[in-house]
């Protein structure tokens, strides 16, 4: 009965094969990216190139942590108040003591706490995500409202700008290098360790996932947390960019990071997608907007065209992959 | 003939540019049971499909009582008079019994609007007295609270219901008990003398000679045996026409001669008791090399007993030692650990992570036991095709989801999952749900093969052949308590019989 | 088959976003531009960066800026296009972004608060484009004209009003912006001191609103009603909201006289009818022409005042006649 069978171990096949919605996505990009080259004069500079990467800075932080909680088969709608909430909790403290270190870790310490409450009431409790981080969002957000009394926090020291608007060596600014370091560390433990691929477990048969030993309960919180922890930077970057806080930061920013991930081709039934293709979610989503701008599109069409783009390019992923389906 | 209900004529059906079916002459008489045999893939479920409407071929006709046809949807099928009874029923589970089976039916509403509930449950009460099932089921119970058996007869009463003079029926009694498919047969055996014709698609050989006049069995999309009559055929010669080779004795030699009683047990579980109440005081040994097998009706608490042992579920009483050593309770990774593979029932359910890939399934039970962070592909790649070639998977491509794999490969990828990790006991529950012949049989020539090289093996099964075949001891369950240890010459279909149901 | 069908899909979304980018370029009348030596020279271009669109308020201001704009310079000599902050901060600053990519000339901008609005003139700086500010101000930061509202003073003029329509002592209550906000602060602080002028007049309680819309205004209005019958007036700090204090001073036929600062239409109509006693309406219109003014100033090199508080105009049930076409001209057009 042993039959010698030889596998294709052929590297390029397998990406092409592993990777097909991708490929879909960043060929969509492509054309729409040429199109716009031509369509606007002022779109392929360096200085939009920029421009673009600053404007997603911060919600593609968000977008990677919702890639894991999408993979999982949850969602996190709370990334928005998390981002809000910790963004003016740091912002308080920096503007009373000027002191960076300190505000930037009570930023990441509420975005990591309230991760750890989504993740114990997700993964321990067993209740259903779409609940509770709708719930922690308005906890959120009616906690910046409480702490802020509706104020804006302000005055931060010159020194905080560094990562919204810093440049290393006055060329490549610090928000470049986070986001390709972040989506770098998160495609790394997606594809290369125990913790990625028990993301992927979960979210494609929790049951199965548990049955081969995995501690669902506690990857999930993990999950949750890790979600948490992404919403940190993006408070960060946010509060820095702005120099500024006010209890309207974040808010919705949760749909932006849920559409980049759908568009890369993530699946809202989990088990499915990867970081690449939230990448390029975002990034089309920035361009796209940033287009719309460009052309001088009349803003009250702008929610139209994006709506737009976002099903024709979660359709057209639908069709290439269900072409091959036999 | 004049008594022929249903024709087909060369029929050909491709699925982008893969041909699934070609040349198909298949015929089924007035008052026949027709098996329609085939590995998986063969396209048995194809041509049902065809005939029934959901899928309409290339090329080719279908004659219904020598009308052509073309069904475009089951709607039309239905109307034709054939009915298809699959494993995934058209039922809808919130409403009850009558309600399901006249709820289309116009003549029931007063004035088109109004549900006369009383007729239906009075014509529900005479359709079942028809068939002496009026104690078998209830008009008013809601289908979501009946059993698969019971979901099974409501289907065919249904169809009846509708006039049908074709049931098809797939895979009928993959989740029955004997008692249920006792039952299902009766049923089938008055329909057939009252002149409807049944197809039935099915694998286990056992019952397509019991119940079946004829069958035709399909080959890779051909035909292998032409609508054969039943009583000219053996076994082997059925087997043969589907897997395409000759297949000596499906379970190897068992001669039940081996005694393992003198040995040390591997497992040892005493007065095990789960902590929902599915199993009480159950005790049982495995020894190394031992093939111990786990009997008993669907429902006795033989899953329960092994997913106890195995720590997925709680114990609220008893022990459970592996080598002398006592498990913890509900701690898989401590059962792991300890050197026990779980090899669970369903691996829709269960089993497999259906749309990651098959290095992937291969893999994530290993990862769990492993130290370290890191996954490596390059070792997972090595270890998942060694047991590729060694257990004759077949597999194009590791990057494949496994979902694209046939269910006999998907249940050797889930048996290979745990074969990395070299347990010293294997707990599988129902070896080959859903597994074609060929299939079955690598797969039993594995466990033999794992048992002689010292692996203890717990096995439950359904399938007493299966049991009969390959165990070296038996245990018999029934409501929850292990009734009767089998060996040697005692392991035979009777006792097993007897102790799952009375003894 | 599908992958034709999917490609079609990619490249009619692109050709529908062209499309939609090319259709207000169509609406420039090139043909009627006369061939003087203006046509030949680029267009002013001018971006408005609004908080939000949904605001009529800050509807009337964009017609301001873009009409005065296009009435002094000829429509063929300016571009002028709005952005919609939707009251994002980090939308406000994307738009910014991305106007000073499109090599706009001057930004007009009305800012999400005054605390955001610094970073916008920090990156408007680095690119030496200049801003007029449209109300509420900034923290900090260089901007090259700004112009404002006096909250206080017409708060005064209502609150004045309002007070020699009742005799003896009054007791009032207020319907308040959040107090974090300079114009709340300022709005509260002309009403109680015009009030602390007329005699022996007393502020028993004000509430502060979050969402300055109608069922705010409803939900504190009928609070202060309930709790205090016998207050004689009471002042919303806002339009809408005074519209939803006014419905449910009618609900329990409270006597209280209603004034508000800010007008719509519909405040318009309550005046007339003389529901809502007394107005202060700022001039969203006129605020924009204001900074339209300064920018033409500022191309053409003229000087002018860089910081300008315009005052409000008072209205009340006795005046509307006279001061309507002032006020539909200077506070309520955007066609």
């Amino acid at each position: 009965m042993k039959v010698e069978q030889k596998l294709e171990h052929n590297v390029l096949k397998r990406t092409l094969i592993g990777y097909k919605t991708e490929f879909t996505m960043l060929l969509l990009f492509a054309v729409f990216f040429i199109a716009m080259s031509f369509a606007s004069e002022y779109f392929l500079t360096q200085q939009n190139i920029l421009n673009i990467l600053s404007q997603i800075s911060a919600n593609s932080m968000l977008a990677i942590g919702m890639t894991f909680v999408i993979i999982t088969g949850g969602i996190d709608l709370s990334v928005g108040g998390i981002l809000g909430l910790s963004g003016m909790v740091g912002s308080m403290v920096l503007m009373k003591t000027q002191n960076i270190p300190l505000s930037v870790a009570i930023i990441f310490l509420v975005s990591i706490f309230i991760g750890l409450i989504n993740g114990l009431l997700i993964g321990y409790m067993k209740m259903p995500a779409f609940i509770v981080t709708m719930s922690t969002c308005e906890i959120c957000r009616s906690l910046d409202y409480v702490i802020s009394n509706a104020n804006t926090a302000r005055g931060f020291p010159e020194a905080y700008q560094l990562v919204g608007k810093g440049k290393i060596g006055g060329v490549l600014p610090v928000y470049v290098i986070l986001i390709v370091v972040l989506f770098g560390v998160g495609i790394f433990i997606l594809s290369r360790t125990k913790f990625g691929r028990y993301t992927y477990a979960i979210g494609s048969n929790a049951y199965a996932a548990e049955l081969s030993g995995i501690n669902v309960k506690l990857q999930t919180m993990l999950v949750y947390v890790y979600s948490g922890f992404m919403c940190a930077f993006g408070a960060w970057i946010m509060t820095s960019r702005l120099m500024a806080c006010d209890t309207t930061y974040g808010n919705g920013n949760e749909m932006d990071a849920i559409a980049a991930a759908v568009i890369g081709g993530v699946s809202m039934s989990g088990g499915k997608g990867t970081l690449w293709g939230t990448f390029i979610g975002i990034v089309l989503v920035g361009c796209l907007r940033n287009a719309l701008n460009l052309l001088g599109m009349d803003p009250y069409w702008q929610g139209t065209a994006l709506g737009v783009v976002i099903i024709m390019a979660v359709l057209a992923e639908r069709l290439t992959t269900t072409a091959k389906r036999a | 003939m004049e008594n022929l209900l249903i024709q087909t004529k060369d029929i050909v059906k491709s699925f982008f540019g893969v041909t699934v079916l070609s040349g198909i002459d298949f015929e089924l008489r007035k008052g026949e049971v027709h098996a329609l045999m085939g590995e998986n893939g063969a396209g048995k479920s194809t041509l049902a499909k065809i005939i029934s409407g959901v899928y309409q071929a290339d090329s080719g006709d279908v004659l219904v009582e020598g009308e052509k046809h073309k069904f475009r949807n089951t709607r039309e099928s239905t109307a034709a008079g054939i009915a298809l009874v699959s494993q995934e029923f058209s039922l809808l589970p919130d409403f009850s019994v009558a309600e399901n089976l006249f709820l289309m039916d116009n003549s029931y509403y007063k004035n088109n609007t109004f549900i006369n509930k009383k007729a239906m449950v009075r014509d529900t009460r005479e359709l079942l007295k028809l068939f002496d099932m009026q104690d078998y089921i209830d008009p008013y119970t809601n289908v979501s609270s009946l059993s698969v058996a019971q979901c099974q007869v409501v289907e065919i009463l249904k169809a009846i219901s509708k006039k049908a003079k074709v049931i098809i029926l797939d895979e009928p009694t993959a989740s029955l008990t004997q008692k249920e498919i006792d039952l299902l047969f009766d049923l089938v055996r008055k329909l057939k003398a009252e002149g409807v014709g049944f197809i039935m698609v099915s694998h286990k050989i056992n019952e397509i000679f019991e119940i079946c006049d004829r069958c035709t069995v399909l080959r890779d999309g051909k035909m292998a045996m032409n609508a054969a009559n039943i009583s000219d055929i053996t076994q082997n010669e059925m087997i043969q026409a589907m897997v395409g080779r000759e297949v000596n004795n499906l379970y190897g030699s068992n001669d039940h001669e081996k005694d393992f009683d003198s040995e040390t047990p591997m497992l040892e579980v005493t007065g095990l008791c789960d902590a929902v109440g599915y199993v009480t005081d159950a005790s049982i040994k495995v020894r190394k090399g031992e093939i111990v097998g786990l009997s008993g009706l669907v429902g006795s608490g033989r899953t329960e007993f092994v997913r106890a042992i195995f720590g997925v579920d709680g114990r609220s009483a008893g022990t459970v030692s592996v080598n002398g050593k006592v498990l913890p309770a509900k701690n898989i990774i401590a059962s792991m650990n300890s050197g026990i593979g779980f090899v669970p029932e369903d691996r829709k359910v269960g089993g497999l992570l259906q749309e990651l890939t098959i290095l992937v399934n291969s893999a994530i039970a290993t990862n769990v036991i492993e130290k370290g962070a890191f996954t490596s592909r390059d070792k997972e790649f090595s270890k998942c095709a060694d047991m590729v070639g060694k257990m004759a998977i077949k597999v194009n491509n590791v990057d494949n989801a496994v979902k694209s794999l046939s269910g006999g490969n998907q249940q050797k990828i889930l048996l290979a999952k745990w074969l990395m990790l070299n347990p010293e006991l294997l707990i599988i529950d129902e070896p080959t749900r859903g597994v074609d012949i060929g299939a079955k049989a690598d797969i039993y020539a594995i466990l033999r093969e794992l048992a002689a090289s010292g692996m203890a093996v717990l096995m439950v099964s359904s399938e007493m052949p299966e049991i009969i075949g390959l165990c070296d001891t038996v245990y018999v369950m029934r409501e929850g308590r292990i009734r009767a240890r089998l060996t040697g010459d005692d392991i035979d279909d009777e006792k097993i019989g007897y102790y799952s149901t009375i003894g | 088959m599908k992958k034709f069908f999917a490609l079609l899909m990619a490249a009619l979304m692109v050709l529908s976003l062209a499309g939609c980018a090319k259709a207000p370029a169509e609406e420039a009348p090139v043909a009627d531009a006369p061939v003087e030596e203006a046509a030949v020279a680029e267009p002013l271009k001018v971006a408005y960066l609004c908080p939000s669109l949904d605001v009529t308020f800050w509807r009337y201001c964009r017609y301001g800026v873009e009409n005065q704009l296009k009435t002094v310079l000829g429509e063929a000599n300016v571009e002028v296009v709005t952005y919609d902050s939707k009251n994002d901060a980090n939308t406000q600053l994307n738009n910014a972004q991305d106007a000073i990519t499109k090599q706009f000339d001057y930004i007009v901008i009305s800012p999400t608060d005054s605390a955001a609005c610094v970073s916008v003139l920090g990156v408007a700086e680095e690119a030496g484009v200049p801003v007029v500010i449209c109300d509420i101000g900034s923290d900090s930061g260089t901007w090259a004209g700004m112009v404002g509202t006096d909250n206080y003073g017409g708060a005064y003029e209502v609150g004045e009003y309002v007070a020699g329509l009742v005799e003896g002592d009054i007791s009032y209550t207020q319907v308040t912006l959040p107090m974090a906000r300079i114009n709340g602060q300022k709005r509260k602080a002309g009403f109680d001191d015009a009030m602390a002028a007329a005699g022996n007049n007393t502020l028993v309680d004000f509430k502060q609103m979050e969402n300055v819309d109608r069922s705010d205004g409803y939900n504190y209005g009928s609070d202060l009603l309930t709790a205090y019958p016998d207050a004689q007036v009471v002042f919303v700090h806002s339009d809408d909201p005074a519209l939803g204090t006014l419905a449910a001073a009618e609900e329990v036929n409270s006597g209280v006289i209603i004034s508000c600062f800010d007008i719509n239409m519909e405040v318009v109509e309550a005046v007339k009818a003389g529901k809502i006693t007394a107005v202060g309406a700022q001039q969203p219109v006129l605020m924009g022409r204001t900074c339209s003014d300064m920018v033409i100033a500022l191309e053409k090199g003229e000087a002018f005042e860089a910081e300008v508080y315009l005052p409000t105009l008072l209205v009340t049930s006795e005046n509307i006649e006279e001061v309507y076409d002032t006020l539909i001209a200077t506070a309520m057009t955007e066609e």
